[in-house]
């Protein structure tokens, strides 16, 4: 898949956390919480996403006394391309020699 | 409602009001979290996060009838609440040259003279066109969705025609009006800093869509819904 988006530490944070539950539907509040990013570094990396429709948004069903909330999931060209992205930031992290490397 | 959690409600509605269409929705989404964060000082720091979402201006997604209608209200509602940016800058910076030109003509040389006369007639041309593209046509009054597509893809159509008509220079001029500007400056280099930053942005102009082109993609994007569902074009 080739896609124009910057592959940023924090982009793989947010699909690291959309992969560990793939079906769920997550809130951005709780998406901040659990990856420790602020909404305005968080949602533009979910408007890219959603742009290169990696992301399906949706909004909560209303309860009473409870506003409805906007959610989000990976839609499945998202699930695999935060596949192939998480897996190619752990190659890179084993391929990456400690201390530069050391001869033998 | 405690005052810090009142001014980030305050500052997530006003980031809702003035998120461009694209954004509206995940504005909206922002701004219902605000509810659900139990700290008010984190609530203001979410609010005030969510004001960099209007930094961003996404095309609106045209994907039906009743979304062309919506980005048609929404086209007409900002028409309506945003200054004509284009036009008070360029206007701004037209005034700036002339006062120039008209008080500093003895103190400057002949390149400065010209780099500020090259802005100047920039500017103009600028708030010429940005005051022709912020007007716009009788807004629909009914709540009848044929009437806000008609409404909006007219409004498009009277775009395209003024960038492909008397706005075709429209991305040059601003490139001459920043090239004037810098050659207004004091200084051996400028006219080497000037043709060299002309010289990119003449290269970088073949490489964005013009004008023109991006509103004839929308009208063409809004025929093709409107074969689609069978409504005359």
């Amino acid at each position: 898949m080739n896609l124009k988006i910057r592959r940023s530490p924090q982009t793989l944070l947010v699909l690291a956390e959309f992969l560990e539950d793939e079906q769920a539907w997550r809130y951005g509040y709780d998406m901040s919480r659990a990856t420790g990013l602020k909404s305005g570094t968080l949602y533009p990396i979910l408007m890219r996403l959603a742009e290169h429709g990696l992301l399906e948004t949706s909004w909560e069903t209303a309860v009473e006394g409870r506003p409805p909330r906007h959610m989000y999931k990976l839609t499945q060209d998202g699930l695999r391309y935060g596949r192939t992205q998480t897996a190619v930031q752990r190659v890179a992290a084993i391929g990456e020699p400690a201390f530069g490397g050391v001869g033998l | 409602m405690r005052p810090v959690r009142r001014l980030a409600v305050r500052i997530s509605e006003k980031a809702v009001e003035k998120a461009s269409p694209g954004c509206k929705e995940w504005a909206e989404g922002l701004a219902r979290e605000v509810e659900f964060i139990d700290s008010d000082w984190r609530a203001l720091g979410w609010a005030i996060g969510s004001l960099r979402v209007l930094l961003r201006n996404p095309p609106v997604p045209l994907r039906n009838a009743e979304e062309i209608a919506r980005a048609g209200r929404l086209f007409a509602g900002n028409r309506e609440h945003v200054p004509p940016t284009i036009l008070l800058l360029t206007a701004f910076q037209l005034f700036d040259n002339v006062d120039r030109l008209v008080f500093r003509w003895g103190r400057m040389d002949h390149l400065q003279r010209a780099g500020f006369a090259i802005a100047a007639a920039s500017a103009a041309y600028l708030a010429v066109v940005g005051w022709m593209e912020h007007r716009m046509g009788k807004r629909p009054e009914d709540m009848d969705d044929g009437a806000w597509i008609e409404f909006y893809r007219g409004e498009m159509v009277r775009r395209r025609d003024l960038f492909s008509g008397l706005g075709i220079l429209f991305p040059v001029a601003i490139v001459l009006m920043c090239a004037g500007e810098l050659l207004g400056i004091e200084g051996s280099t400028r006219p080497y800093l000037t043709v060299c930053f002309t010289a990119v942005c003449m290269v970088l102009l073949r490489l964005v869509s013009w004008p023109a082109e991006t509103f004839q993609r929308k009208v063409d994007d809004i025929d093709t819904i409107l074969r689609q569902t069978g409504r005359s074009v």
